[in-house]
């Protein structure tokens, strides 16, 4: 056995840096990661026991043994798969993918949703006519009435008076209201005639009209009569 | 020691104990990357695909599912290229990502393993598919050699298999990988007396397993 030298004696026999320091610092010594100091004390304590002498030379063999074992075979498409997958995900646009899901979610859709607006604009034109309607002027507005769909209708006997009279011409402008009876009235052209003023006035007091309406609803409105004679 | 867990983009902003930053080739090629590359990502892939498979089946000890992660990583790698700040090394980010696809998994598999059953036909046949997966490795060995060959990966592997994940991880960095201290550090987010200890002892485990597989003789001075 080669003699110890008196350093490397003393640092054996040291108290804190025995066997389990020793075991504790190799793996570090292997990989040249220890310190200088700590190097210097494995190495002199090591050359002093053979125990551990030994068990440096387990990690020494256990090194080359790992060193040595065959790496698991990498499969053969796995270089290729990653890459076509790699390949894929770059490939995929951010955008594109929400084109394309906005697409899939709006189209089938489409159809239900237009026809749905324009039902929604129908049955809001609808409402906003009955609107409209209920604020047709009242009675004595100067204001011509808009929305009249169906117009005041003269009835009654009271036609067949005036054609009676055989005037040459009249027209005559009456007020009805939505009673359907007439509250005012003016002559706009026609005979200045007592006979055509008696009428008017009967007209005014005792005339029915079929008032104008919008969408069902009697309204007030203007009537304007034309009277013009035929002689055979 | 739990493992911590960090958002990718994070993994690169831990300090690096080590300070190793990207070389002007790394950074022009991360430069690459970024630009969306078609030559830089199939570059990347050809590179790393196998010594990350490697670790990942060492670890995980299923080729399935080491080569899930092994494609994992890759696309976080795209996912996350402009989290990278350059603190590190790209080799050693990459590593950092694989790990904690490979950590979340074995995490994952041992959920799923403490409520499973397994059979012995499949025990078989998962390693009948790890032993098929050496076969094609060296075709001029002797059935001797090669049978030896198979023996000691085997025994390799089992001996892995019984180290904590924490030990498995800086053993599989170190002694396959030849990652240094300070990398491991990084990739593995402990500190480098960390990495010491856990090495220390996971070597002293696999010298303790594969002792049979040992020659050990006198070394240095006499007995």
């Amino acid at each position: 056995m080669k003699p110890m030298t008196k350093i490397a004696g003393a640092l054996l026999r040291s108290p804190d840096f025995d066997c389990r320091r020793a075991h504790e610092a190799m793996s570090a010594w292997i990989d040249s990661m220890s310190d200088n100091e700590e190097a210097r004390r494995l190495e002199a304590h090591v050359a002093g026991c053979p125990p551990c002498r030994r068990q440096l030379q387990g990690y020494v063999s256990l090194r080359a043994f790992v060193s040595g074992v065959a790496a698991p075979a990498v499969p053969e498409d796995l270089g290729l798969d990653t890459r076509i997958r790699l390949s894929h995900v770059r490939a995929r646009n951010v955008f594109g993918d929400l084109n394309i899901r906005i697409a899939n979610v709006l189209k089938p859709n489409t159809v239900p949703a237009l026809a749905g607006v324009l039902a929604t604009m129908m049955c809001f034109g609808v409402l906003l006519g009955s609107f409209g309607a209920s604020l047709a002027q009242p009675p004595g507005s100067p204001d011509r009435t808009l929305w009249v769909h169906t117009q005041p209708q003269a009835s009654g006997p009271l036609m067949f008076q005036l054609a009676a009279l055989g005037l040459e011409n009249l027209t005559v402008e009456l007020n009805i209201d939505h009673l359907g009876k007439a509250y005012s009235g003016v002559i706009l052209s026609g005979p200045q005639d007592p006979e055509v003023d008696r009428w008017l006035k009967d007209v005014l007091l005792l005339g029915d009209f079929y008032p104008a309406t919008i969408y069902g609803r009697p309204v007030s409105s203007r009537l304007i009569l034309s009277f013009i004679g035929v002689r055979s | 020691m739990g493992h911590r867990e960090l958002s990718y983009s994070d993994l690169d902003s831990v300090a690096s104990p080590s300070g190793a930053a990207p070389s002007t080739d790394d950074a022009l090629f991360i430069t690459r990357l970024r630009a969306n590359e078609n030559t830089a990502y199939d570059e990347l892939v050809r590179t790393h695909h196998a010594s990350i498979y490697h670790v990942a089946y060492r670890m995980l000890r299923d080729p399935g599912e080491a080569a899930d992660v092994t494609q994992d990583v890759f696309v976080k790698v795209f996912r996350h290229i402009d989290g990278f700040r350059g603190e590190s090394s790209l080799r050693t980010w990459l590593f950092k990502i694989a790990f904690s696809e490979i950590l979340n998994r074995v995490r994952w598999s041992r959920r799923r393993y403490l409520h499973r059953t397994v059979s012995i036909e499949e025990e078989t046949q998962k390693a009948f598919e790890g032993h098929a997966s050496l076969q094609l490795a060296d075709q001029r060995a002797t059935p001797e050699v090669e049978l030896e060959r198979k023996e000691r990966e085997e025994a390799f592997q089992n001996a892995l298999w019984k180290l904590s994940e924490e030990h498995r991880s800086v053993a599989v960095l170190r002694d396959i990988q030849g990652f240094s201290y300070a990398e491991i550090a990084d990739i593995l987010g402990i500190s480098m007396g960390t990495v010491k200890s856990r090495l220390a002892r996971a070597r002293s485990e696999l010298k303790r397993h594969l002792m049979p597989y040992l020659s050990v003789h006198s070394f240095g001075g006499q007995d």
